[in-house]
């Protein structure tokens, strides 16, 4: 028999039952792919039977949504523990540059389980109508990193911190996909630079002061060259 | 005579209902549709309404059983002239929705001439060579032997139909179709459905539930013979919604389709009924609510073609 829950209203029940299976699903991924097939195998695991998969209906982008998510608020608590940590005073407080490394690196380390499958995954969030939902979990992880490293920005930097964490995080990923190195050594390595990268912006846009023409057109070469490779327009130099 | 009268239907419910249990509702009949259903206190028989006539309800089920007693040759043809062959690919949809898997149960209720039973049956075989396919190729080796005897083996519909004329034709077409494993025909009311609980992995019934008396006791036999986590799902027409569609496809129903219904099956009042049963039947949000009363979980519902016919889906959970 189905196991019944006792407590929570009837929608947590419904969400409950449709997590279970959805984390289940994830187990047949490697095998089946973000597809239907694998959400039928969750839900034969959970003991319901197969139409279950009509809980549903989107199939596939359903259970990359939902990993997509949970990956996001796993880290969310793993920063927020760590950050309380720091705070009491019973571990060093890392810089922005290294907590922001450490959090991306985290991150990325969750697909590992999926690798050989994600390709798909990026495919389906890259449909018009994912695209959407895809980009929202996105801003979450850039916005949780951001806000968990300490980041009280209001005014345009908020923006474009966030915009430069979530390309560093796109290109290591598709790095990732096809790096072969020993625990995806060559994958770090490649973080590290376009963190160098968005760190150099940083540190040009600083020394611009209000009023003055000399340093624009340094920083404007140095910028395009430097979002070009956060957007993976040109190879960027090994 | 009236009391008398359903003092008959009774004694027919009570020899129908085999499977008597708490979660069965018989005997409970007319106060649950509040909507149509008044009975009063004198114990008149209760009213309903049958297309836009008001009857009492044994009458209503009479004229339903002669209705699809008058139509069940022609039905098919019926289907076709009257949607341009649509309701095929609706069906075909609504099984792909379904997604069965090899080894699931069904039971297809109004489901006489199965026209969702063989859909049924050949997504499953197309499924069932599929995954042979992924298990090393068996079936490609063009030795489909494996692949037949998976699915015949686990998958099974079930059609239940109350009228002997439908099922007759659904009969006939099987055997037309070579199809006789996985499948068993019921004659019985979706009232009081003559199979014990918790039997089948998905209950379908398509274009049939308008027809029905008390829907809520329809509904409450779907979840009692479902296994916990199986799925309804029902293929109904529905409500339009854009107001200048709904024009045009009022126009075609009731200026169209009785015309027709007396030219190819030389029968108006069953096409007549068919389009005025349409619009009393309780539009999408409104038989949402009535599937998450009679107890099933995440309900949803999907327009065909701008709301002529709703995919309502709900789960045992």
């Amino acid at each position: 028999m189905f196991p019944v829950v006792p407590r929570g209203s009837e929608e947590d029940r419904e969400d409950q039952v449709r997590e279970r299976v959805l984390q289940s699903a994830l187990n047949f991924v490697p095998q089946h792919g973000w597809s239907r097939n694998a959400l039928i195998a969750g839900a034969e695991i959970e003991g319901l039977p197969s139409v279950a998969h009509g809980m549903f209906p989107r199939g596939g982008i359903e259970l990359v949504l939902y990993f997509y998510a949970s990956s996001n608020q796993k880290l969310a608590d793993m920063l927020a523990a760590e950050t309380r940590l720091s705070q009491d005073g019973r571990m060093q407080k890392k810089s922005t540059e290294l907590f922001i490394r450490d959090a991306l690196e985290t991150r990325l380390r969750m697909l590992i389980p999926y690798l050989s499958k994600w390709p798909q995954a990026m495919g389906l969030m890259s449909l018009p109508w994912n695209a959407p939902e895809a980009l929202e979990n996105l801003k979450t992880v850039v916005n949780d990193i951001w806000f968990y490293a300490g980041d009280t920005s209001v005014d345009l930097n908020w923006y474009s911190k966030r915009v430069s964490v979530a390309g560093v995080y796109k290109s290591s990923e598709l790095f990732m996909l096809q790096d072969s190195s020993d625990d995806f050594r060559e994958t770090w390595s490649f973080m590290q630079r376009r963190i160098n990268n968005v760190m150099k912006l940083g540190d040009l846009a600083g020394q611009m002061q209000p009023g003055s023409i000399d340093g624009v057109g340094t920083f404007m070469s140095g910028a395009i060259e430097i979002v070009s490779y956060i957007l993976s327009l040109v190879p960027p130099s090994f | 005579m009236a009391v008398s009268l359903r003092k008959g239907v009774s004694l027919f419910r009570s020899q129908l209902c085999r499977y008597r249990t708490a979660s069965c509702i018989c005997k409970k009949t007319v106060h649950s549709s509040a909507q149509t259903d008044t009975r009063d206190n004198s114990g008149e028989e209760a009213q309903t309404h049958f297309g836009f006539q008001t009857v009492s309800e044994h009458e209503k089920a009479e004229k339903v059983y002669e209705v699809f007693h008058n139509v069940a040759s022609t039905y098919d043809v019926m289907n076709d002239a009257m949607s341009g062959g649509v309701h095929r690919l609706w069906k075909d949809y609504f099984i792909e929705r379904l997604g069965p898997t090899p080894g699931t149960t069904l039971i297809d209720v109004a489901g006489g001439t199965g026209d969702i039973a063989f859909r049924f049956l050949e997504y499953v075989r197309n499924q069932s060579v599929e995954r042979d396919i992924q298990r090393g190729g068996t079936a490609a080796k063009g030795d489909g032997e494996t692949g037949e005897s998976l699915y015949q083996a686990s998958s099974h519909v079930t059609v239940c139909d109350i009228n002997q004329a439908m099922l007759d034709v659904g009969k006939s077409k099987a055997l037309d179709r070579g199809q006789t494993a996985g499948m068993s025909w019921v004659r019985g009311n979706a009232e009081c459905l003559p199979v014990g609980d918790n039997l089948y992995d998905a209950y379908t019934v398509a274009f049939g539930i308008r027809n029905m008396t008390h829907m809520d006791a329809v509904l409450s036999e779907a979840y009692r013979v479902l296994k916990p986590g199986g799925r309804f799902m029902c293929l109904e027409f529905s409500r339009v919604t854009n107001p200048l569609f709904r024009k045009i496809y009022d126009e075609y129903s009731f200026q169209v389709i009785p015309v027709m219904g007396q030219v190819i099956a030389a029968d108006w009042k069953s096409y007549q009924y068919l389009v005025e049963s349409i619009r009393q039947f309780p539009p999408q949000d409104e038989f949402v609510d009535r599937i998450k009363e009679a107890g099933f979980k995440v309900v949803t519902y999907e327009n065909l073609m701008g709301g002529i016919a709703a995919i309502h889906s709900g789960f045992k959970l």
